[in-house]
């Protein structure tokens, strides 16, 4: 009896052999874990900076907007009829008068048109937004032409 | 394992059991209480973010040039955190020295003591830049002098906040404030264009949630700016017009004056004057300058008896239908009875053989009374109509009215109405309406619809508003003969209405003002309406003076007006004289 004990004992793992058959897997799983972690913390932190990074776009935009506004009604206070009467009498006109005017023939003078400040609906061209064929195509025939392209450029450049 | 130390490893498997269940017991317990469950919701929302309301741009408004008359600028909301104050007194002391707020209110507000439901207290809005940099530069001061220091004895402005929003501004201030309208603090539009386009200028707000969590910032929403619109308006026109109707109220002591320029090819407004006016920056102000019974734009919201211009359409009415010719003879006598009224000539005289020439060029009551009673009721008032008396003239401006004009089957029109109204009286227009109306005569009998917005301006494209015929009244051959008519007989008169170097057509008005007594008062309403060049017409201009106190009458206060703006007419739009336009079109 004794003997097939120590037979038993002789053949059988050492201890640590069988904690590291257990540990070495979780340790793996541990790392891989780690790893997604990392990566996922990586990713989310990128996506908060993005976030944040449009937020801070978005406040820019509206303060830009909001002095663009400014501007423009700053730029109409400038240009105001009274505005532009007195500077003019600054530098020495006066209104003219009906009998002071000459007129002449000017060859291709076009007269003063009204403001056209932006293009007007039957001018403007819309094209329907076009999809790249990368959103389109299925995987395989995508790679095959890829595979193409890198294997025989001069192929593809002819087509 | 040692057993006597089991019970321990019992306990903590107890605990650890335990915590679980009391934590699953609290959320099925918070899930199924209404009242936790608000006060939860509540929480997530305020950690989860803010709502805010997007308001987009108010449109702009420009003249046909495209010069801006109405624009956006910054200004401020000046309030307070109120979870930051340190030191209210500082704050309602700044508040009142700065910008004028009283004290005690100011102290109020900043004195609340903040709470998870009141973080922040709007104190004051619309406040300009100047005086936020005002503001923003004490705050530093005190921040740099005292610190973050607090209690009671220490200045600070500490909770002190400034949130930038658009208002409207007016570059322009007074001029063609009347055309304009305004924009209270609500962003409500009141009369003019802002009235009438207010809800496409304004715009369409959005609400969203913007959220704490930048992993779950989103885009915000396209929120497009208000509509914008070109007007007809052209700026030194109306800027010239105004400084006209300013003058004429002075100078012959007017109660107002009003004139309306128009292109009557097209319909297009191209000044709209009147009296009085204000700055519509301080728009507050419009109860004192428009007290009760004092129409914001007289052109539009004031019908009034025209008087004799108003004969331009019952000879056009008579010379269409073919009941009189230029030529037509008739023997006035200084009295006609129609529907048992009897009617007399503005000078109560006969003045014997006359032709529709005649009539027109004299402005004759009792002829024209005649020319009404030949054309017979039914055609009269048919035309009238056709000229749109009575409705409407469409002009996009707040607070039109379409004056009276009673037609047989009313129960107030008499037979008697057919003679009066044939030279203005008993039937009521506004300046725009009988620009329209005369409009007919200046362009070939098309009356052209009046209008003052030029195009309108969306999402980055411009799209015009083309000129509409409101109806074609007449025959071209009636407006021109009828043109000719009213020239000549200014020619003949040697009218003040006359502009040297510019043949133009036109016809004097002078109203009585009706009581509740009859034509009892000496007040009168003088008007003039002309159009020229007569050959090719480009300007049409109604003159309207309310109770000038110099001359009652039209031909000597309304007609000389009328002169002075065609002089300046013609050189702000480019028209050369008669005679050079022919050499130039020659060559």
């Amino acid at each position: 009896m004794e003997r097939i004990e120590s037979l038993t004992h002789a053949y059988s793992q050492a201890p640590w052999r069988k904690q590291m058959q257990y540990l070495v897997p979780f340790l793996l799983v541990l790392v891989f874990a780690a790893l997604l972690a990392g990566l996922y913390l990586r990713v989310n932190a990128e996506a908060s900076t993005v976030g944040s990074e449009i937020q801070d776009m978005q406040f820019d935009i509206a303060r830009l907007q909001r002095e663009n506004a400014g501007l423009q009604s700053y730029l109409g206070e400038l240009l105001s009829a009274d505005q532009m009467q007195r500077r003019a009498r600054e530098l020495g006109f006066e209104p003219i008068q009906m009998d002071q005017a000459i007129y002449i023939l000017a060859p291709g003078y076009v007269e003063r048109q009204p403001a056209v400040l932006a293009p007007s609906y039957q001018r403007a061209v819309i094209s329907a937004p076009v999809r790249p064929a990368e959103y389109t195509e299925p995987l395989f025939p995508w790679l095959r032409r890829h595979i193409m392209k890198i294997l025989f450029p001069a192929l593809e450049s002819r087509q | 394992m040692n057993r006597n130390n089991l019970w321990r490893y019992y306990i903590l498997g107890g605990l650890l059991t335990l915590i679980p269940l009391v934590i699953a017991y609290q959320l099925v317990h918070i899930q199924l209480d209404e009242k936790n469950k608000v006060i939860f919701e509540d929480w997530h929302k305020g950690y989860t973010g803010q709502e805010e309301i997007l308001e987009p741009a108010r449109g702009l408004i420009m003249d046909r040039n495209g010069d801006i008359l109405a624009a956006n600028k910054v200004v401020y909301e000046v309030g307070v955190n109120l979870a930051q104050v340190e030191n209210p007194h500082t704050i309602a002391l700044t508040m009142n020295v700065v910008l004028g707020m009283d004290y005690t209110h100011a102290l109020g507000i900043a004195s609340v003591v903040g709470s998870e439901d009141k973080v922040y207290s709007p104190l004051i809005d619309f406040v300009s830049e100047e005086k936020i940099t005002q503001l923003q530069v004490l705050v530093e001061q005190m921040t740099a002098e005292y610190g973050n220091g607090r209690g009671e004895d220490v200045p600070s402005l500490s909770g002190l906040t400034f949130r930038p929003h658009l208002a409207r501004t007016y570059p322009e201030k007074s001029l063609a404030s009347t055309v304009l309208g305004f924009v209270n603090q609500q962003g409500l539009g009141f009369y003019g264009v802002e009235e009438y386009y207010n809800t496409l200028l304004a715009g369409t707000s959005k609400k969203v949630l913007v959220y704490n969590d930048p992993n779950q910032a989103q885009e915000l929403p396209d929120v497009p700016d208000g509509v914008s619109l070109v007007l007809t308006i052209d700026r030194s026109i109306q800027a010239s017009m105004e400084e006209l109707v300013d003058w004429a109220t002075d100078e012959y002591g007017a109660e107002s004056a009003t004139i309306v320029v128009m292109d009557p090819q097209t319909g297009e407004i191209l000044a709209l004057a009147t009296t009085p006016r204000m700055d519509l920056n301080e728009y507050w102000r419009s109860e004192e300058i428009f007290p009760d019974g004092v129409p914001f734009d007289r052109g539009v919201s004031q019908a009034y008896e025209p008087g004799s211009v108003f004969k331009v359409l019952t000879m056009l009415a008579a010379l269409d239908s073919g009941v009189v010719t230029p030529e037509t003879e008739f023997m006035d006598r200084g009295v006609i009875e129609v529907g048992g009224a009897i009617i007399y000539n503005w000078n109560r005289g006969g003045w014997g053989p006359q032709t529709m020439l005649g009539c027109m060029q004299h402005s004759l009551n009792v002829c024209l009374a005649w020319v009404a009673t030949q054309l017979g009721a039914k055609d009269f008032y048919s035309y009238l109509e056709a000229f749109g008396i009575g409705r409407l003239s469409g002009v996009e401006l707040a607070s039109e009215v379409e004056g009276r004009l009673k037609v047989p089957g009313d129960a107030d029109w008499y037979d008697a109405d057919l003679g009066v109204n044939a030279f203005g009286q008993g039937v009521s227009a506004t300046p725009i309406q009988m620009a329209a109306a005369v409009s007919a005569a200046a362009n070939n009998g098309r009356m052209m619809q009046p209008h003052i917005v030029k195009s309108i301006i969306n999402k980055g494209f411009q799209q015009d508003i083309e000129p509409r015929v409101a109806g074609i009244v007449v025959k071209p051959e009636t407006a021109q003969a009828l043109t000719d008519m009213l020239a000549v007989s200014l020619e003949t008169e040697s009218s003040d209405a006359l502009v040297e170097g510019y043949r133009v057509a036109g016809k004097t008005g002078t109203a009585e003002i009706p009581t509740p007594l009859g034509y009892t008062s000496n007040d009168t309403n003088a008007s003039f309406v002309g159009w020229g060049p007569v050959d090719d017409p480009k300007f049409l201009v109604y003159v309207w003076l309310e109770k000038p106190s110099a001359s009652p009458w039209g031909s000597v206060v309304a007609a000389p007006v009328f002169r002075e703006a065609v002089e300046q007419l013609v050189v702000l739009m480019n028209i050369p004289p008669d005679n050079i336009r022919r050499q130039l079109y020659g060559q």
